[in-house]
């Protein structure tokens, strides 16, 4: 198989990064990897968890959100602005995050009265309890999906190297002409939707992956 | 199985039992049963339908369930099944799931009695002759299941005693370790009102309207609520929302924003802990004990 040229980038990158039986570690919160990695761990489920499908799966969806992040960053599509996809404008990751505060774009990740990009004390609790869950005995699935969300931050803020963009070559979902690529992530557990121009990506598309339903947008916004 | 189980729970449900006429295809028959199909339904009419959903005019005279099993990638030694249902007279596709696997860094086994749902998708899904023979059809009368389900609306099953005092310790630890401002609010020996949500036996999800903090606060794991396992993964997946902060009326109103609750859900969700729940009243002091 012929990889795409990002797509080995990555691939290359990850397998030089440390093992992934490693004991879990994570980077302080106050650093923008640790901060990303937060996000990336707090947004999919763990073994136990009613969405949990699979270690690949978790992982997958980690790897959607930090695309549908950059694509915020970098990717807005002609007929848009930034403001109106994510809320905010700005060339820094750690806003695209925190945009909208506390219950904002994404729950709980936030930026205090003194600009620190923090979480709700929910977030760091459950963060907590899955490391401290990944060193229990020896490093299983718990360590290899946290030491996963911390290669890709680091790679992420580091190298801005991405995981190969899964829907960027989407053109049409069911009837609708959509931009490719996606911009938004919403838990899949019930019927949600971010409303507006946003497509949901059907599952046959990989459109649900670890407990997230991803969404694109109309080629022409409505 | 875990001996805490089913002794555990008081159930005062009175679900008729309803057989579901099978097709003869060649499809690989699934084995759940008609009761849990018809539990889905039930759950599906107290947490979902509303009059926009239900029929116009007269009911059907008859309703099918299509039934498969889903071959979903999973772990090495995680024999978990899938099984999605899609009804043809009800805007609505199930996904459930009977897990049954290890957590070996918390020595816990996972495993359902029987399938759980895990995802509900409002969709008007048709299944055509070209698919039909990947499913199973069993066929019911909707009016002789819409009246049942009317005739059981008050049904419930609600927790044991020692299952609820599990509940108490949980929720006086989310009101510690995660709501500090609320805390200050509330002195040790202010009285907590909780309404709890009847449960479900094809649902692990487990609702609370915290009186008292306005909070509507859903408790959900892999494993059933009646074991062991429920207790040490619930607070893991806990959500949480402010009726002060998190309520909207469309999704399109947050702009894409994550944690926020629809009107309607929030009112279905209060029917179902108020009306059809129960009441809790428990102090910080008694929920530690």
């Amino acid at each position: 198989m012929i990889l795409p040229r990002k797509a080995l980038l990555f691939a290359l990158v990850i397998a030089g990064t440390h093992g992934a039986e490693c004991a879990v570690e994570l980077p302080p919160a106050q650093t923008r990897h640790g901060y990303l990695a937060r996000l990336l761990i707090n947004e999919v489920p763990f073994p136990g968890e009613r969405l949990y499908r699979s270690e690949a799966d978790t992982a997958a969806s980690m790897e959607s959100i930090l695309n549908v992040l950059n694509s915020r960053l970098h990717s807005i599509p002609g007929g848009y602005t930034q403001e109106q996809i994510a809320s905010v404008t700005t060339t820094d990751v750690i806003d695209i995050i925190t945009a909208g505060g506390v219950r904002g774009q994404v729950d709980g990740f936030y930026r205090n009265s003194s600009g620190q990009f923090v979480t709700v004390a929910r977030v760091e609790e459950r963060i907590n309890r899955l490391v401290d869950i990944s060193n229990s005995g020896q490093p299983g699935t718990f360590a290899r999906i946290i030491n996963h969300a911390v290669e890709l931050s680091t790679i992420y803020v580091d190298s801005h190297i991405m995981p190969p963009d899964r829907y960027a070559a989407l053109t049409v979902i069911g009837n609708t002409p959509v931009t490719g690529r996606a911009f938004s992530w919403m838990t899949a557990a019930g019927s949600y939707h971010p409303g507006g121009n946003f497509v949901a990506i059907p599952p046959g598309s990989s459109g649900v992956l670890g407990g997230n339903r991803f969404f694109s947008l109309r080629a022409k916004p409505k | 199985m875990n001996p805490l189980k089913l002794l555990l729970l008081v159930s005062i449900h009175t679900a008729t039992t309803i057989a579901f006429a099978a097709n003869s295809g060649e499809a690989v028959k699934v084995d759940i049963s008609d009761d849990d199909i018809l539990e889905v339904v039930r759950h599906l009419y107290r947490w979902h339908m509303d009059e926009t959903m239900f029929w116009q005019g007269e009911l059907p005279e008859s309703g099918s369930v299509f039934i498969r099993e889903i071959d979903e990638a999973r772990d090495e030694g995680d024999s978990s099944r899938y099984v999605e249902l899609i009804f043809d007279q009800l805007p609505a596709r199930v996904v459930l799931k009977k897990a049954d696997y290890e957590i070996p860094e918390l020595n816990l086994q996972v495993r359902n009695d029987r399938f759980k749902i895990t995802q509900i998708f409002n969709t008007t899904e048709s299944i055509d002759d070209t698919r039909v023979a990947l499913f199973e059809q069993r066929t019911r009368n909707v009016r002789e299941v819409v009246r049942s389900l009317y005739e059981t609306r008050n049904s419930r099953i609600v927790l044991h005693e020692d299952l609820r005092k599990r509940l108490a310790l949980a929720l006086g630890k989310q009101i510690k370790a995660e709501m500090p401002q609320l805390e200050q609010e509330f002195s040790d020996d202010t009285v907590h009102t909780f309404f709890l949500a009847p449960l479900s036996p094809v649902s692990n999800d487990l609702w609370v309207f915290w009186e008292n903090a306005r909070r509507l606060i859903k408790f959900s794991s892999d494993a059933d609520y009646d074991t062991e396992a429920f207790w040490v993964l619930g607070p893991l997946g806990v959500e949480i929302f402010d009726l002060n902060r998190d309520v909207i009326v469309a999704p399109i109103e947050a702009h894409g924003r994550d944690g926020m609750i629809t009107k309607d859900m929030v009112g279905r969700i209060l029917y179902n802990c108020i009306v059809l729940g129960e009441r809790v009243s428990e102090t910080k002091a008694s929920a530690s004990d």
